[in-house]
């Protein structure tokens, strides 16, 4: 492996479809198996010691974009860089590193521990993979900087003896224990209680400061990601759509998706007063849909060239921020021409 | 600090994983009255069928003689509690050394039963994939497969026998087992906590069992102390039928014995008591089961009120 000076991990296009379950009568028939397209060219870069959210709905395949920067699901296509290497080129010794290196925190904090083992067990556990050696001393270590004072009281408690806050504490120090470079949190709070919501949001923000590590946050609420990440990716059915500073997302988005999200976040002034953007309808199920804007279904400004997928681009003002909508990049005159069989790589050519 | 850790140490061996998991449920089982009755009931089987022989006032095959006569089918007495039967053979005794062959007959069965079922379930349902098909199709054949009648061909082409009557219980009944520990095991292996430990680099057989074993436990001592019930069950049956060695004083023989003999009706102290004691004990394993269950789905629902 060698090392990089760039992004510790980073997604170029990758792509995951799920193969519908298939019946035997679809075999027979040789139907073409519809694909969920569960993430659809995703291109990200995680550099070190940031932060960055992934925003998006239920179901717009955050979590399986986690899971497959995770490893655990193989890419359908695309490529996944750690520091710079191919993790489909990956070795035994590689992938060894990586585990150590990468780190993930779930969403449910009373299913993310073994309820057989006791808390020494479950931080033990990666401490032992990797043999690593003085073990009491960095669980007690780890529990104090998760806040669980004093550590001894937690080491031999089960799972079920701990409160939600407790047990995603424990979930953090595990995450952590390995000391490693990047942690992938798959919405690490949202079944906490909202006091919980806080102190634990704040412990993790702070963590990754402290201990330089880098962070994937994912979730479907903007105000925890704005809260702990520095960079915001809105993700919808699949894709991107935008991608910028937290600041600059927060106050001016350009994506309707994103300013739809931005709408619904309540503020807390009776006084204040903005225009609504409502969103209408349900998220489709990204099973076998073609191109196009994946929200056009929704878009207040939805335009036919809508029918083609809008390019991930930089905004024009701004080279620090990305978005895909047909909105933001001129068109030739006359789209019609265009406007078939367009792929994303290939899009039609623009900004004369 | 030091001593802390000290302490620490200690405790680990007592907290060892197995030890902890089965004295804690088994002290929350006991709690329940009725799980009592039945676990003191199967502790007294156990016990005789370890000291039954040594309990018995005469040895099994001796026909006793009354003034030169044999003591044929005599009823309940004070020197036969259970009576004789149409040989001379002393019932209490017959039945107290019927223990032991029943008792092996369970735990025999019983043993073979979770451990093929376990492994082939564990296996298709954490490797998956081909292995899985492959697995789940022998699984679905075996399923095909009517228990009593293969039993009986399979038993005289092994010869007839104790062992071989149990033998053949054992290869045939893992297949429920199998299947529904699979399942277990595909929800088990989606769960959060076992991703996190891939995650950490966790190889195959450390997931499989310091995870998914444990976890699966106690469905698999259900199926444990079903799979006893079973097979003293179905052996009987066999026994019944006469494919099983009849010089092997079970429970099962004796009913057969008696029935056999035309007195199954007039000499009810002689086919009852065996016939009670098969029906209680496979009562027991069952509901004994049951309670281990019930108590390990508690500490889940405990877990999801929390959670709520
Ligand atoms: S590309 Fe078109 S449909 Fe999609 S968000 Fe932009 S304006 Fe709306």
């Amino acid at each position: 492996m060698t090392e990089n000076a760039g992004p510790v991990l980073e997604t170029q296009n990758l792509e995951k479809y799920f193969d519908q379950s298939t019946s035997i009568i679809d075999t027979l028939l040789r139907r073409e198996n519809e694909k969920v397209q569960a993430v659809d060219g995703v291109s990200i870069a995680l550099d070190s010691n940031e932060s960055q959210g992934v925003i998006g709905e239920s179901g717009c395949g955050k979590t399986t974009l986690l899971k497959t920067l995770m490893g655990l699901y193989q890419p359908t296509n695309g490529k996944i860089l750690f520091k710079g290497n191919d993790t489909a080129e990956f070795g035994r010794k590689d992938w060894k590193e990586f585990r150590r290196n990468v780190q993930i925190i779930f969403q449910d904090p009373f299913d993310s521990l073994d309820p057989k083992l006791t808390i020494r067990e479950t931080l033990e556990e990666p401490l032992k993979i990797h043999n690593i050696s003085n073990v009491d001393e960095r669980i007690v270590d780890i529990l104090e900087q998760v806040e669980l004072n004093p550590p001894e009281k937690y080491l031999d408690r089960f799972p079920r003896q701990m409160s939600g806050g407790e047990l995603q504490r424990v979930s953090i120090a595990r995450a952590l224990i390995l000391e490693p470079e990047v942690i992938l949190a798959d919405e690490p709070v949202s079944m906490l209680d909202v006091s919980t919501q806080a102190s634990i949001l704040n412990l993790l923000s702070e963590l990754v400061d402290e201990l330089d590590v880098s962070m994937f946050y994912i979730s479907h609420d903007l105000s925890t990601v704005s809260y702990v990440c520095d960079r915001i990716n809105v993700m919808y059915l699949g894709r991107i759509v935008e991608s910028a500073p937290t600041s600059e997302l927060l106050e001016d988005p350009q994506h309707p998706y994103s300013q739809a999200l931005i709408d619904a976040v309540p503020i807390p002034d009776p006084k204040y007063n903005r225009g609504y953007t409502t969103l209408e309808g349900d998220v489709q199920n990204p099973v076998g849909i073609g191109d196009g804007c994946r929200f056009r279904d929704r878009c207040p400004d939805r335009m036919d060239v809508c029918e083609q997928t809008p390019k991930f681009i930089d905004v024009e003002s701004d080279d620090d921020r990305k978005v895909a909508c047909h909105l933001y990049y001129d068109h030739p005159q006359h789209t019609e021409t265009a406007h078939t069989d367009e792929e994303q790589q290939e899009p039609e050519v623009s900004a004369q | 600090m030091v001593k802390n850790n000290l302490s620490l140490m200690d405790n680990r061996f007592a907290n060892n994983y197995v030890v902890r998991n089965v004295v804690g449920s088994l002290r929350l089982m006991l709690e329940d009255k009725a799980t009592m009755v039945y676990f003191s009931y199967l502790v007294f089987v156990l016990f005789l069928g370890a000291f039954g022989p040594m309990l018995a006032p005469y040895p099994y095959d001796e026909t006793l003689y009354v003034n030169g006569e044999i003591l044929r089918s005599a009823p309940p007495s004070l020197a036969h509690p259970l009576g004789t039967n149409n040989i001379g053979q002393d019932i209490f005794s017959r039945l107290l050394y019927g223990a032991r062959p029943t008792m092996i007959t369970g735990l025999l069965g019983g043993s073979m039963i979770i451990s093929i079922g376990m492994t082939v379930g564990v296996t298709a349902g954490y490797v998956g994939g081909r292995v899985d098909n492959t697995l789940m199709r022998i699984t679905d054949v075996v399923y095909g497969v009517p228990l009593i009648p293969f039993a009986i061909v399979l038993v005289s082409l092994f010869g007839i026998g104790f062992v071989q009557s149990i033998v053949v219980i054992g290869l045939l009944l893992w297949r429920g087992n199998a299947r529904v520990l699979r399942s277990q095991v595909l929800q088990i292996r989606e769960r959060p906590f076992i991703l996190a430990s891939k995650a950490a680099g966790a190889s195959r057989t450390r997931i499989v069992f310091k995870h998914v074993l444990p976890n699966i436990a106690p469905m698999a001592v259900l199926f444990f102390s079903l799979g006893i019930g079973f097979s003293i069950l179905i052996q009987a049956t066999l026994a019944f039928l006469g494919v099983t060695s009849p010089f092997i004083p079970s429970w099962g023989v004796m009913v057969r014995s008696a029935y056999n003999s035309g007195l199954m009706s007039q000499a009810w102290w002689w086919s009852l008591p065996p016939g009670l004691m098969i029906a209680f004990t496979v009562l027991a394993t069952f509901m004994f089961g049951r309670s281990y269950e019930n108590i390990a789905g508690q500490g889940n629902e405990e877990a999801f009120v929390q959670a709520g």
